[in-house]
């Protein structure tokens, strides 16, 4: 006679197995990872977003001098604009 | 029962090797599919290891005395809310509530991950897999808390929980602590996780930002809560004593701030980058030494509950762990380069860097009077402690530069500070904290630190407070003349929660630190005996006892004091305080209950101490501790401060603001 707990073990054991490979079993299985998902992206664009504000705000402040805030904005800019660019492609 | 959590355990441990194949795989090779059988294994790890303590859990409720671990810590005169808590009260429970809470964490990585699915959370999954996998080899092979009780009968009792531990704050402060240490394995996952995928843009930065404030969130909430404990529990008048073990809690919370603070040089600046690596390490890394600390009996301590001899188990880990980083570090040593370098000492990157170095300093003496006692013995023969002197004298000057700093860094500006900034910024806060200093003198505070401390305090209040001042006013020059500063003060946080919440928390850190000045430079501690009706007089109070009488129940005896407490001026009654002396009898241990009376200005503080020889007279421990209910408020206001910086953003901006950003990207 089976034991009731064994087989709930070896039942516990089947659904994990089954939960494991699942994704082997679908068609997708040979889709290619990417370096970067586009919700990854909207992400970034959005911290972007984030850092162009507090380096303007760093300056209506009086921390920042003109000449820094430029180069530091372009440089932000510029990674913005490249996120922008992978989003819309 | 036993069974089916020894069965989960064992299928958990099963889990993280699976889950760690498959997301190495899924890194390895970009595979979609293995990526996703690493979340599923991740995501069925964390449900056997919540089973297994469920198990543990219906085991000390059932008072199943056939399991060793709960026979050992538990019995049947024990509240419930303690048969929870004893779970955690020794080695193997204890490890089981980590491993189940890093379970907790590596699961909401994978649910993260799966609506991200790319190379760097594959490997990220994979590596916090791996420190799941090292607590549960632990469980299954050296810690098993479901072995049988080796007895031929069962017994009918169990030896029950240290009295010490049987406090409701044990019930919340080792998960909040053990919350906090295991949150931070993601960070270090995501580094090694960006390290392994070559992946070494700021985007893992990004990642853990959430995870690491969290983390510390939990950290910084564990450690006050454990200093609440050892106040109200130990009977000793104080929170911390630098104890090993509260030492051991200490030291990632320290290189867990630096490493919030050097993340933004690196957002912003591109520097540091090899630094922040090895300081998310680090962080991890001394989670698990703390661990190996308090559970190897390797330094002695009041809180070390649970000792084995297993520590060379978490050296081997920790060996390895460090190993993988230094290796990757190297690997990856092109790709970690600066930028940029810090152009002048005088800018926020040099602060923060500053700031960095003084954390590690304060980590690494930490660090050396904890391990003292272990070098001075494996060098000379002999232990030597090095006790509270050491830790004050070396931490105090290093903790109030890093106050002071607090309240300079963020207010410089990045890459090279004006003169005429710099004097606009901190020459009021600085001649006001300078005023403040001679008046504390004037009032006859003369001690050096207490009277540099304030000072510091005042001075980064004012700064702050400055800071909040000039955000309003830019707002409205920039928006609304006209705005309310209710309005200005939200406007702020509603754009720059991030900045303004770590002023928040920098608000708290300086109500901790007045708190503790006050605490340390004016206490009073009074021993006095007294007889039914008899009085003893302190600065502003009197005390009477009114009874004293001995009481019991089926876990401890008790005897305890009705004392009450008056204000001389006026002979107006404050409270009535009702300490106890308790003996357990199953663990033959006596412990104190304290009587405390908290308020705004000091809290009174009452410990019985016994009964004179003639047993006419009980005898007291009065402390009087100056400002100490500031500590706790100040800790609250970190940890709502760090909730600021956590909570979510709405999903996108304002339409206006949108299109503006992007206009201005674009243009």
């Amino acid at each position: 006679m089976i034991d009731a707990g064994a087989l709930l073990a070896l039942l516990f054991t089947v659904a994990v197995v089954w939960f494991l490979i699942a994704p082997h079993l679908r068609g997708t299985s040979t889709a290619l990872l990417q370096a970067a998902s586009g919700g990854e992206l909207s992400e970034q664009k959005r911290a972007l977003l984030q850092v162009l504000k507090d380096l303007e705000h760093d300056f209506s402040t009086g921390k920042l001098s003109d000449a820094d805030y430029q180069e530091m904005r372009a440089g932000v800019r510029g990674e913005l604009a490249a996120v922008l660019k992978r989003l819309a492609s | 029962m036993n069974q089916f959590g020894h069965f989960s355990l064992c299928l958990a441990w099963l889990l993280a090797i699976c889950g760690i194949a498959c997301g190495a795989i899924a890194g390895a090779k970009r595979s979609r599919a293995w990526f996703f059988s690493a979340i599923h294994a991740t995501l069925a790890m964390c449900a056997a290891s919540g089973a297994a303590l469920l198990a543990l859990g219906y085991g000390f409720l059932h008072d199943d005395y056939t399991n060793q671990y709960v026979w050992q810590f538990s019995n049947r005169a024990m509240q419930p809310i303690y048969k929870i808590s004893a779970i955690w009260g020794g080695m193997d429970g204890s490890m089981l509530l980590w491993a189940f809470m890093l379970a907790v964490n590596c699961a909401l990585l994978a649910v993260v991950a799966r609506r991200s699915p790319n190379r760097l959370f594959g490997w990220a999954v994979a590596v916090a897999d791996s420190a799941a996998l090292f607590f549960f080899t632990v469980l299954v092979f050296f810690t098993n808390p479901f072995r049988y009780l080796n007895a031929a009968t069962v017994p009918p009792d169990g030896n029950g929980l240290n009295p010490l531990l049987q406090n409701p704050y044990m019930a919340i402060h080792p998960p909040m602590l053990y919350a906090g240490f295991t949150t931070w394995a993601i960070p270090s996952a995501f580094c090694l996780g960006a390290l392994l995928a070559g992946d070494l843009s700021n985007e893992w930065l990004r990642l853990t930002r959430r995870w690491s404030l969290v983390a510390w969130g939990f950290l910084t909430a564990g450690i006050v809560l454990g200093g609440h404990w050892a106040y109200v529990e130990l009977g000793w008048g104080g929170f911390w004593a630098w104890d090993p073990v509260e030492n051991a809690s200490f030291l990632p919370w320290l290189t867990g701030t630096a490493f919030l603070h050097s993340v933004m040089v690196q957002e912003r600046k591109n520097m540091l980058k090899t630094w922040n690596v090895w300081l998310v390490l680090l962080t991890y890394g001394l989670t698990v030494f703390g661990t190996f600390l308090t559970r190897s009996g390797v330094v002695q301590s009041v809180h070390a509950f649970a000792s084995t001899d297993i520590g060379w188990v978490f050296l081997l880990y920790l060996g390895i762990f460090l190993l993988t980083g230094i290796f990757l570090t190297w690997y990856r040593r092109v790709e970690l380069r600066p930028e940029r370098r810090i152009e002048s000492f005088f800018s926020r990157e040099a602060a923060f860097l500053v700031n960095n170095l003084l954390f590690l300093s304060l980590c690494f003496a930490i660090l050396w009077g904890v391990l003292f006692p272990v070098l001075s013995e494996a060098i000379t023969g002999s232990k030597q402690a090095v006790g509270i002197p050491y830790f004050n004298a070396v931490n105090i000057p290093l903790f109030l530069l890093l106050v002071l700093l607090m309240g300079i860094g963020p207010l410089i500006a990045w890459r090279k500070a004006s003169w005429t900034h710099v004097r606009r910024t901190f020459f009021i806060p600085f001649v006001m904290a300078l005023f403040v200093a001679m008046a504390l003198v004037w009032a006859g505070v003369v001690e050096f630190y207490p009277v540099l401390s304030y000072a510091i305090c005042f001075f980064v209040l004012l700064t702050i407070l400055g800071e909040f001042h000039r955000g309003v006013r830019a707002q409205k020059t920039s928006a609304d003349q006209s705005m309310h500063i209710v309005r200005g003060v939200s406007t702020l946080f509603r754009r720059h929660r991030n900045r303004y919440g770590g002023y928040v928390v920098h608000l708290g850190v300086l109500v901790v630190t007045v708190s503790i000045t006050a605490s340390m430079a004016h206490k009073a501690e009074r021993e006095f005996t007294l007889a039914p009706g008899e009085r003893f007089t302190h600065g502003r109070f009197a005390f009477t006892l009114v009874s004293s009488a001995t009481t019991r129940n089926d876990n401890y005896e008790s005897l305890g004091a009705d004392v009450r407490v008056e204000r001389l001026n006026d002979g107006g009654e404050i409270a009535l305080l009702h300490p106890e002396l308790r003996f357990y009898f199953r663990n033959q241990e006596t412990t104190s209950e304290v009587a405390l009376r908290m308020g705004p200005r000091e809290d009174l503080y009452l410990v019985l101490v016994g009964l004179s020889p003639d047993g006419q007279r009980v005898g007291f421990k009065l402390f009087i501790n100056p400002l100490q209910i500031w500590l706790w408020i100040g800790a609250m206001v970190m940890v709502f401060g760090t909730a600021l910086l956590v909570w979510p953003r709405r999903a996108a901006l304002p339409a206006t603001s949108r299109a503006e950003n992007l206009a201005e990207a674009r243009s």
